[in-house]
């Protein structure tokens, strides 16, 4: 049954961002896809070397049930873009019962929609074993 | 139409004429086909053919007749659903309406009644397909003015009522008839008896009769037009009426008795009916066409009335159309409820339609079912009854929540007219009232749709009123474990209430997202979405909301074996919720304690905490904690080798299972798999197994995780299952448990057989019962409202015990929990109770709320008991046992024959009165049974009664001169009470006039020491003066 309610739009360009971590950490998958435009190119993933698409890149970090912290260290306005900076953290014990403590630093291109809103164009983010 | 409960026939409150003969062929018929349609024009009387034969057929299908009307229902689209939530099918996420329906019927012999079908044939034909085809014991009767058209049905048309048979002379035309001639008719009776309705002492008479026969005729024996014709019988004789008629049908009517002819007839009829009303008659008649269902007064004042006609004109108005037969009229306990026939409605349709009123019509229909949700839906939010401006008496949550069912209809109609004409505002303003409604109704699926509407459609409407339809549609869809809908309406709630700056808001949308991360098993989402929830409480001082979230923060810990943390969090909580008298928040944070020390193997304490907590829940109608304690007691008492854990763990997954808790579901047949493969006997490890796989299958289908806490216990007996079967017996095992229905496992797991939602064994034996009535019995049910004929027997008094019929005592499996059956006595030897009776006596320490919920939660469980709502009633804002339904009481039959003995003249003859009494009385009142003060009350006023009987019957056989049996009398009276001095003395009498004075001297000394023990009293002066007397001898 489709969705009837649909997710919330980034008004900012950070929030954009904030948007994804906030849908991971509520594991709604449809809220995480929406804030990328169509066909956006993501390199996330917990381990190196993960190149899979947007959706599963995503759903990878939301199997480990926790939440996903996101700091933004910058936000570079551009023509209708924007780049942002932010270190992504997770830190807990996974579904398996053992703990998990990964974080990383991501680039993100956000691009200014014609209603005003702003969605991904392309991110590069890594999460990577924490001491 | 008054339906009583869901799926269950409603009760027209006139009796059906005649019909016997279609009523045979009915119940012929429905023998031999699965598929059996009435047919006819509207008037012919198929529903009421129908409702007999769904009376008359309750033998034939051990598995019940439902009844599912579907007049009101104006979409094809909701059908399945429609249909589903009147015959008590509880709704599914991902599950369709005819699958649940088909799931629900199973393999049981049902017989379901689709009641006015014509204007969504082609949607009930899909429908009834797929259940016919699913259900192979399942029939349909339909009424319809078409048939449906699906394959293997039979289509049976209604004929008109009989007309009088040719007399001798009729033919040759030789003279009138006489009254005698016309007797046999149906149709002259159904005239005869609704013309009484207006004129009591019209009686078709030698005169009257070939009056009565051309009316007859002229009508075609057409029910419904020999009502409206029989309505106008209170001014004209039965003359002028055929004189009339004849005048009117011989232009508006002719050629050949057939259907369409009588589709004429009663067309002309209503014609002729609308032409002979006033101006404002037929104005108020077409705009009460605006209702989709029945309607009180204040209703129609406020939607009907305007222009040229004053609301306090409308119950004048309503009577006079009551009067004449266009509008029925059922007298409840809070009022008359007014309804139009279908058939009526649809040509009070036609003529609005004709009018230009219809939009300003739906406008004030819909300002009032707004009202009427922003009304009733706080109150029902908090429990509460409204200030006391109430002109119709109290209105209890239960009457509230019975409110908003009849106005279903009309709140579909009114959201309906709301999105067609825009008014967003409107829709979101009656959605966001009924959440919980929904919520104790278990109208998950269809409320929730209203609410997302009203939030798509009002994208600009106020943040507030958004933010509350999302709150309570996120909420509805975590009680429904759907989760991802759940997070994605909840953190827009959120955003919401946090842009409006609304702490309350923000709070409650915190706490219900932190419930749907637990339950997903993102646990520490679920602690942050918490502390952030206690940092606003603690910034408002908010008490209960800091004690509410500490609690769920400590319950997010014990899921995680954070025992100290969860210890420390629910203690704070607990000591708050004892000090704000919270029961259900305390009996909560009592679980969670007592969870906590099971899992740190302290069993006497958890043993204690978990008991305390489910007498509180119980004691308050809390199911999500009945259910809760009930599993965590079931596994404390399994741990320790006791054979009846797996008994509580059955009883928690049928709460958790009522409440359509997947998650915790899951958790409890994981609980019944450990417990059956350590029992060690017979196919434990397979069945074990099975439910292992069930428990997955749950878990996957709602996407949540085995909690830490549990992970341990799981891994255990997986690997004990996996020891017992090998690896591939045990995969084989867990794959056919994946796919089975978890019910049949737990039946398969010793437990009686599942049973149909709300029909307990007993009420099955009920059923049973009514199936030796014989079928006239069913008419004389229908006129006075009755439910089955099975007695209801009540003892009280000594060993208490409840049954109905021959069937053996209600168990406590029957009754739930203890609270319904206290209800069930209190209710049984008093007269009616208000609500706050009810509470003052059950739960004298519940809030205004907690006594709302306790109480709605107690009758629904007792009605369920007996397997019957229509036991317990409510009229004049008070509860009682139907007074019109065969009850055996002793304390009734105790009562009555004191009160026989009271008017018995002369003294003497009271005797045998009193013995019945004594007879009556096996014992104290409620003497085996834990109640509360109310209960002790009772015992000592029944117990004093019943001394005083004995001592009135002792002195009547001291006057008789039978010393010896009123020695008897007075003994039972000291052995029923040793402090009852007058019997001592009396008894002391009786032994010196049965020359036993040394006894009686012996029996003064006794009585001395005793009393000067026990109360620190001499005997009275009379008890000395004749024991000296005595002695003195």
């Amino acid at each position: 049954m489709p969705e009837p309610i649909a997710p919330p739009a980034a008004r900012r360009p950070e929030e954009a961002i904030e948007l994804v971590s906030l849908a991971v950490s509520d594991g709604d998958l449809g809220a995480a896809l929406a804030q990328y435009e169509d066909g956006a190119p993501l390199r996330p993933g917990v381990r190196d070397g993960c190149a899979a698409g947007v959706r599963d890149g995503i759903l990878g970090v939301m199997e480990l049930r926790l939440p996903l912290a996101v700091e933004i260290s910058t936000v570079l306005p551009a023509a209708g873009l924007a780049l942002v900076l932010a270190e992504r953290r997770i830190a807990g014990t996974g579904p398996d019962g053992e703990p998990v403590r990964l974080s990383g630093l991501g680039c993100t291109v956000v691009r200014a929609q014609p209603d005003g809103t702003w969605r991904i164009a392309a991110d590069a983010w890594r999460l990577r074993g924490a001491g | 139409m008054a339906t009583l409960t869901a799926g269950r026939a409603p009760v027209r409150f006139t009796s059906l004429v005649g019909r016997a003969s279609e009523l045979r062929d009915v119940l012929q018929m429905l023998d031999g086909n699965r598929l059996l349609t009435l047919t006819g024009p509207g008037g012919t009387g198929k529903t009421r053919l129908a409702l007999a034969a769904a009376h008359a057929a309750d033998g034939l299908f051990p598995g019940g007749v439902c009844w599912a009307e579907l007049a009101p229902a104006a979409d094809p689209a909701l059908v399945g659903q429609t249909v589903a939530s009147q015959i008590g099918v509880p709704d599914t996420p991902g599950v369709d309406a005819a699958e649940a329906i088909a799931e629900h019927v199973g393999g049981r012999a049902v017989l379901i009644v689709l009641d006015n079908c014509e204007h969504l044939a082609a949607a009930v034909a899909g429908l009834v397909e797929r259940l016919l085809t699913a259900c192979p014991a399942l029939s349909i009767l339909a009424t319809s003015r078409e048939p449906l058209g699906v394959e293997g049905e039979c289509s049976w048309p209604v004929p008109p009522l009989s007309l009088p048979r040719p007399w001798p002379g009729d033919r040759a035309m030789a003279g009138p008839p006489a009254a005698a001639a016309l007797a046999g008719s149906d149709a002259v009776r159904l005239f005869e008896q609704r013309a009484q309705l207006v004129r009591p002492s019209f009686r078709v008479s030698d005169d009257s009769a070939a009056a009565v026969l051309q009316i007859c005729r002229r009508l075609d024996g057409l029910p419904l037009a020999i009502e409206l014709a029989a309505a106008r019988m209170r001014i004209l004789s039965a003359a002028q009426l055929a004189e009339r008629l004849d005048d009117i049908f011989s232009v508006l009517t002719g050629g050949a008795r057939s259907a369409p002819r009588r589709h004429q007839t009663l067309r002309a009829t209503l014609d002729w009916s609308y032409d002979l009303l006033t101006a404002a008659e037929r104005t108020t008649f077409r705009r009460l066409a605006i209702f989709s269902g029945g309607f009180t007064l204040g209703a129609a004042e406020r939607v009907a009335a305007g222009g040229d006609i004053p609301a306090p004109d409308i119950l004048d108005l309503l009577t006079r159309l009551a009067d004449k037969s266009l509008l029925r009229v059922e007298q409840e306990g809070r009022g008359a409820r007014y309804h139009l026939l279908t058939v009526i409605r649809d040509y009070a349709r036609e003529r609005l339609a004709e009018t230009a009123e219809e939009e300003s019509l739906r406008q004030a229909h819909l300002r009032y079912f707004t009202g009427l949700a922003e009304e009733i839906g706080p109150l029902i939010e908090r429990g509460e009854e409204p200030a006391g401006h109430d002109r119709e008496g109290s209105r209890g949550l239960e009457e509230m929540l019975e409110r908003l069912d009849e106005s279903t209809a009309d709140i579909r109609a009114a959201l309906d007219f709301a999105h067609q004409s825009g008014d967003t505002v409107a829709a979101l303003r009656i959605a966001g009232q009924l959440g919980r409604y929904a919520y104790l109704r278990g109208h998950y699926h269809e409320v929730r749709k209203w609410m997302d509407q009203a939030v798509v459609a009002g994208e600009d409407a106020p943040a507030e009123l958004r933010a509350r339809a999302l709150l309570g549609s996120g909420r509805l869809a975590l009680l429904q474990c759907d989760y991802g809908p759940a997070v994605r309406r909840l953190e827009a709630a959120l955003r919401l209430y946090r842009e409006l700056a609304d702490p309350p808001g923000i709070a409650s949308s915190l706490q219900v997202l932190g419930s749907v991360a637990r339950e997903q098993g993102r646990y520490a989402r679920s602690r942050d979405l918490h502390e952030e929830g206690l940092s606003i409480a603690e910034a408002a001082g908010d008490r209960w909301a800091m004690a509410s979230a500490r609690g769920y923060l400590g319950f997010v810990a014990w899921l995680q074996c954070d025992f100290e943390r969860a210890s420390t969090e629910c203690t704070a909580a607990l000591e708050e919720f004892r000090e704000l008298a919270d029961v259900e928040g305390t009996a909560w944070s009592l679980l969670s304690l007592g969870t906590v020390a099971r899992y740190q193997g302290d069993s006497g304490r958890a043993t204690a905490l978990l008991g305390e907590s489910r007498s509180l829940s119980e004691s308050i109608g809390f199911r999500e904690g009945i259910a809760w304690s009930l599993e965590q007691l079931g596994l404390l008492a399994a741990s320790h080798g006791d054979p009846g854990g797996a008994a509580l763990l059955r009883r928690s997954l049928e709460v958790h299972r009522a409440l359509r808790d997947r998650w915790r579901m899951s958790s409890v047949l994981a609980d019944l798999a450990t417990v059956t493969l350590a029992d060690g006997r017979g196919p434990g490890a397979g069945r074990a197994a099975m439910l292992l796989g069930a428990a997955e299958a749950m878990r996957e289908a709602i996407g949540t995780v085995i909690a830490p806490c549990e992970r341990a216990q799981h891994e255990e007996t997986v690997a004990g299952a996996r020891a017992v079967l090998g690896a591939d017996a045990f995969a084989a095992a867990w794959q056919r448990g994946r796919l089975a229905h978890p019910d049949d496992l737990v039946a398969a797991d010793e437990v009686p057989a599942p049973r149909e939602a709300g029909v307990t064994p007993k009420a099955e034996a009920a059923r049973e019962a009514e199936v030796a009535r014989e079928a006239g019995a069913v008419h004389e049910a229908e006129m006075t409202g009755d439910g089955p004929e099975v007695t209801l027997v009540i003892r009280a008094l000594g060993a208490a015990t409840v049954r109905l019929g021959d069937a053996s005592a209600l168990t406590a499996a029957d009754w739930g929990y203890a609270k319904p059956r206290e209800l069930l006595f209190l209710l049984a030897t008093s007269a009616p109770l208000t609500r706050e009776q009810i509470g003052a006596a059950l739960w004298p320490d519940a809030s205004r709320q907690q006594l709302g919920n306790a109480l709605h939660t107690a009758l629904r469980e007792l009605r369920r008991a007996l397997g019957d709502p229509g036991w317990v009633v409510y009229a004049n804002g008070r509860y009682t046992l139907n007074p019109a339904r065969p009850r055996d009481c002793d304390v009734d039959t105790f009562t009555a024959a004191l009160a026989d003995a009271r008017q018995a003249r002369p003294a003497g003859a009271a005797l045998p009165s009193l013995q019945r009494a004594v007879a009556a009385y096996g014992g104290d009142f409620l003497a085996d049974t834990m109640a509360g003060d109310w209960a002790h009350a009772r015992r000592d006023e029944l117990g004093r009664a019943f001394e005083s009987a004995l001592l009135a019957i002792g002195r009547l056989q001291v006057a008789a001169g039978r010393y010896q049996a009123a020695a008897t009398a007075f003994r039972r009276v000291v052995a029923h009470e040793p402090l009852n001095e007058s019997a001592h003395r009396e008894l002391m009498g009786c032994w010196e006039r049965l020359g036993e004075t040394a006894r009686a001297v012996r029996h003064y000394e006794q009585l001395a020491a005793m009393l000067r023990d026990q109360v620190g009293v001499a005997p009275a002066a009379e008890t000395t003066a004749l024991y000296q007397r005595l002695a003195g001898r």
